[in-house]
């Protein structure tokens, strides 16, 4: 259950994308609550992994779980504009809820660094994909954006490098699109949360990209690129 | 060949109005006198689709300009749309079926902007299908109409331009067809299939939004699938229109309609087709 929270965050000191503010364990029958760090007016969307195990509210700026006893993840996906390019960072910390177990002691006390998270694959499968959607009905989109669905330079690229399928591994769909007929991955593809349109999933099977689509064609090339 | 350029200054119209194309006598098949038939209440004027937000015609030129530029145009998907091949034209073929060939030439379109596996159309199935078998007269209203609800017949199921009903409108066939239903559209469903139409500004937002429209005309006695704007000479707007009389009609069955000659008379604008 993704929850979206639009407030904007005062930040005292600079903040890490996407930090996760909260507890890694709480007692049986409590509530765990969370709050997010980002860039000042970031979107934030909120979920618990599995899906469907806890019950999750945002109730202003805060996340608040509850679940059986159990190991979890929470996960949020901050979406921002940064030198005029919408992205989307998505991070993860565990929590663990009654008698979960302790986690290892490291072999040294101290901080140790923490590696950039890597975002799950969109689409769980081997080979670069990428889905556009947007509205068709008067489309909220600038001639330039127009250009990156329909104009030649985007698609013979995609066609070059997404080669899982004989006219190349992408979709441009509206966002109300019937997709029954198409392959199950895109229908999964399809069916997870968008914060927005047009949006753009992108997937190598290892990991991927979700968030608004870029501004222009340069920008979305140089973001397809990343995960070729 | 090249293209045409069809204008109010064409004055001989026996080439559109007994085609023949590579020696073959083609059919056209919108037909205004028939409309008593599909009469379901009083006419009234027509009144367009009221929520679509029109592209200014100050905007129109730029725009034009960049999608030529870009190779964003809805001609341009066309020429990419097989598995990087141009898609071929759609053929009736002696029927006179325009009126459903028009849809079938906009889905087509639709498949290659969203970017979907080719397939080959063939209406005369839908068309058949109508008209129970004649060799009838229609409307972009009325084939848009039942594409809503039934789909559109595919070559491999629905070969050539036979129209035996009976012999090809099998239970695969419709299960098949079903998958093609077009789920949102730019249409005027107050009206009447024959009465349903969009304005040219209408037409043209249509086109610079790449959702290619159903046009017909009644001084060709033709439906076509209006593809692109195109600003003939400067300020002067036509659409470039995708015949379905085969490739070898003017260039690669694509022409440029202009002036009065590019004002439909029926339209209706396929937006989203099923994936």
């Amino acid at each position: 259950m993704k929850r979206i929270l639009l407030a904007a965050l005062l930040l005292v000191s600079p903040a890490l994308a996407g930090e996760i503010v909260g507890p890694e364990q709480v007692a049986e029958h409590r509530i765990a609550e969370f709050t997010a760090k980002g860039e000042p007016g970031a979107a934030f969307l909120w979920d618990v992994l599995p899906i469907g195990s806890a019950d999750s509210r945002v109730i202003g700026e805060r996340f608040l779980v509850v679940a059986p006893p159990g190991n979890y993840l929470v996960e949020l996906i901050e979406i921002s504009v940064k030198d005029g390019h919408p992205t989307a960072v998505r991070v993860r910390r565990p929590l663990a809820i009654g008698e979960a177990p302790a986690p290892e002691p490291g072999p040294t006390p101290g901080p140790t660094p923490t590696p950039d998270p890597v975002p799950d694959a969109p689409i769980p499968v081997d080979g670069l994909r990428v889905l556009i959607v947007y509205e068709t009905e008067n489309p909220d989109l600038t001639p330039q954006q127009q250009i990156i669905l329909f104009g030649n330079e985007v698609r013979s690229y995609l066609r070059a490098k997404c080669t899982a399928e004989p006219q190349g591994a992408f979709r441009i769909w509206d966002q109300n699109i019937d997709t029954a007929g198409d392959l199950p991955l895109w229908q999964k593809a399809m069916e997870r949360p968008r914060a927005s349109v047009p949006w753009v999933l992108i997937s190598n099977g290892k990991t991927g990209h979700e968030g608004p689509l870029p501004s222009d064609t340069r920008a979305f090339i140089e973001l397809v690129k990343r995960y070729e | 060949m090249a293209e045409l350029i069809i204008d109010d200054d064409v004055h001989d119209l026996t080439p559109f109005w007994k085609p023949v194309v590579d020696g073959q006598p083609k059919s056209r098949g919108y037909d205004a006198s028939q409309w008593r038939d599909y009469l379901r209440g009083p006419v009234e004027m027509m009144l367009p689709p009221a929520q679509m937000q029109l592209i200014p015609q100050s905007e129109w030129s730029d725009r034009i300009k960049e999608m030529e530029e870009t190779k964003s145009r809805l001609s341009d998907l066309r020429n990419k749309g097989m598995n990087g091949q141009r898609i071929p034209s759609l053929d009736q073929n002696g029927n006179g079926f325009c009126w459903a060939f028009s849809c079938g030439s906009a889905l087509q379109l639709i498949r290659a902007r969203q970017n979907a596996p080719y397939v080959r159309f063939n209406p005369t199935g839908i068309a058949s299908v109508i008209k129970n078998g004649r060799n009838e007269g229609g409307w972009c209203g009325l084939s848009a109409e039942f594409n809503r609800a039934n789909g559109m017949t595919l070559e491999e199921d629905w070969p050539g331009s036979s129209r035996d009903v009976r012999k090809y409108w099998t239970a695969e066939c419709k299960e098949k067809a079903s998958r093609f239903k077009v789920t949102e559209d730019w249409v005027d469903l107050s009206r009447a299939v024959y009465d349903q139409n969009l304005t040219f500004a209408q037409v043209a937002t249509c086109l610079l939004n790449r959702v290619p429209c159903q046009v017909d005309f009644n001084w060709w006695s033709h439906s076509v699938c209006a593809v692109d704007l195109v600003e003939v000479e400067r300020g002067s707007f036509g659409i470039r229109i995708w015949n379905s009389w085969g490739d070898s009609w003017s260039e690669a069955g694509m022409g440029i309609l202009r002036g009065d000659k590019a004002i439909c008379d029926g339209a209706v604008a396929p937006r989203v087709l099923a994936a």
